[in-house]
């Protein structure tokens, strides 16, 4: 029975530590977002949020965490997201910051007031602020 | 022009091997730590008109520098149109143009989430095509013909831009143009379809759910004294396979009406992931030109990787000697 209820918590930590989070600087503007906000935020369609621009963040493409927040809550594939990427390129507009790490996130986002990233939940901290919980892995 | 090419070549060449991994085609390369990418795009073509002339054509080779800081950004893109032009069995109709002309050139200042100002020589935002007109990023070879006769391409003036930011995804634009092409500070020829000295337009742009729909309606006045005014409607449903897409416009000055229709209906099938199908009705009745047409344009896209596309089309036309064979590469850079 123990070793049930072990097993059980240990699940549920594991589930708690892996929802994926978009979270925000502390002192951003922004309280809460629906999903397909995160979406336009990400495409660069909406780059201030009333005054304040918005710096979002990226981790790089091989990423496993890139890849669940792209799948789970963008619901783009790499060809999407590339395909609208390369139209962007020709209107002069860049994609997302990318940062190389989920600790340069962190810190990005704790010193920038409009930076924008996303992040295991156990990895959230002071300074920052969840404004869209995704689904469980 | 090939000393400024290979400069250009080299100066990408040099920033791509910076960004090492980093670098994506399609996707441009950062100048050193400046806030100033580089890029570019060109496209080959091979066109044969039914019992009528081959010809191979550089197309288009362009390069575009851009970027982007607090509230500004600015682009630069300067364009060699029509480049090479080799028509088969008729040497003396070759083609050589060596000269960039300044295709794009602005500053935009963005002033919060839902104004902007535009200031230089820009795509008009006037339908779906005209806003990512290149060969590589277009659904097929051919530009529809509503493209080429209805109004300007390109705009040298201000664009203040409205976007609402909310589900609707709805936008405004208001343009103004008050003086020539500004390609004409260095060349005679306009570099657009029209040359013109003054232009006033408005579009409003709206989703809702997979369809999105655009109106413009402007006014363009011609160095040569004339004027005319067009009306635009559009549609787009767009899955994950499918997109259907319709536009209608006219065009009429004080004598009546110059263009009563132009148009066409397209639907597109993506078959498998880089493959696609295309079909496209289109009509019109140029009144200007004297040309009446209705034709049907079978393509067929295959993209290795997005910014790489290899396309192939005919063209069945009313008039027979105008049915055409089109095949092209493009790329994006």
């Amino acid at each position: 029975m123990l070793r049930a209820v072990s097993l059980f918590l240990l699940l549920g930590l594991y589930l708690y530590a892996g929802k994926l989070v978009v979270v925000t600087n502390a002192e951003s503007p922004i309280d809460r977002l629906t999903q397909s906000q995160v979406r336009t935020l990400y495409l660069k369609k909406k780059r201030f949020w009333g005054d304040t621009r918005l710096v979002v963040l990226n981790l790089p493409p091989q990423n496993a965490l890139r890849q669940r927040f792209e799948h789970d809550i963008l619901k783009m594939d790499a060809e999407e997201w590339e395909a609208y990427w390369a139209k962007q390129h020709y209107m002069g507009h860049r994609p997302p910051y990318r940062v190389e790490s989920v600790r340069s996130m962190l810190l990005f986002i704790k010193k920038v007031k409009g930076a924008v990233g996303y992040l295991p939940k156990n990895r959230v901290g002071t300074g920052m602020k969840i404004i869209y919980e995704g689904p469980s892995s | 022009m090939l000393r400024r090419f290979s400069l250009f070549f080299l100066l990408f060449s040099v920033s791509m091997y910076g960004q090492g991994l980093k670098y994506q085609l399609g996707q441009g390369v950062q100048l050193g730590n400046l806030p100033l990418y580089m890029g570019g795009y060109f496209s080959l073509e091979y066109s044969q008109f039914q019992g009528g002339p081959r010809t191979l054509t550089l197309d288009e080779l362009a390069l575009m520098l851009y970027g982007e800081t607090d509230t500004f950004s600015y682009l630069m893109e300067v364009e060699a149109d029509n480049v090479y032009s080799e028509v088969f069995g008729d040497e003396a109709s070759d083609v050589k143009q060596e000269d960039f002309h300044i295709e794009r050139m602005y500053v935009n200042k963005e002033f919060n989430e839902h104004y902007a100002l535009m200031l230089g020589k820009y795509n008009s935002p006037i339908g779906f095509w005209n806003r990512i007109p290149i060969n590589v990023l277009r659904d097929t070879s051919s530009n529809p013909v509503l493209t080429h006769i209805l109004f300007p391409n390109f705009t040298t003036g201000a664009d203040l831009h409205y976007q609402s930011g909310n589900s609707y995804d709805a936008a405004f634009d208001l343009m103004l143009q008050g003086t020539e092409d500004l390609d004409k500070l260095f060349y005679d020829d306009p570099y657009n379809n029209f040359d013109i000295d003054a232009q006033a337009g408005a579009g409003l742009s709206f989703r809702k759910d997979a369809v999105k729909y655009q109106f413009n309606a402007g006014y363009f006045h011609l160095v040569s004294d004339e004027e005319y005014y067009y009306l635009l409607g559009a549609f787009q449903y767009e899955t994950e396979a499918f997109k259907v897409q319709a536009s209608l416009g006219t065009q009429f000055n004080g004598d009546g009406s110059t263009v009563p229709y132009v148009g066409y209906l397209q639907g597109s099938y993506l078959i498998a992931e880089e493959h696609e199908a295309i079909l496209r009705v289109e009509a019109y009745d140029d009144r200007l030109q004297h040309t009446k047409d209705s034709f049907v344009v079978m393509g067929y896209t295959y993209r290795p990787l997005f910014p790489v596309a290899f396309k192939a089309e005919y063209q069945w036309h009313s008039k027979e000697d105008e049915n055409r064979f089109l095949l092209s590469v493009s790329a994006l850079f």
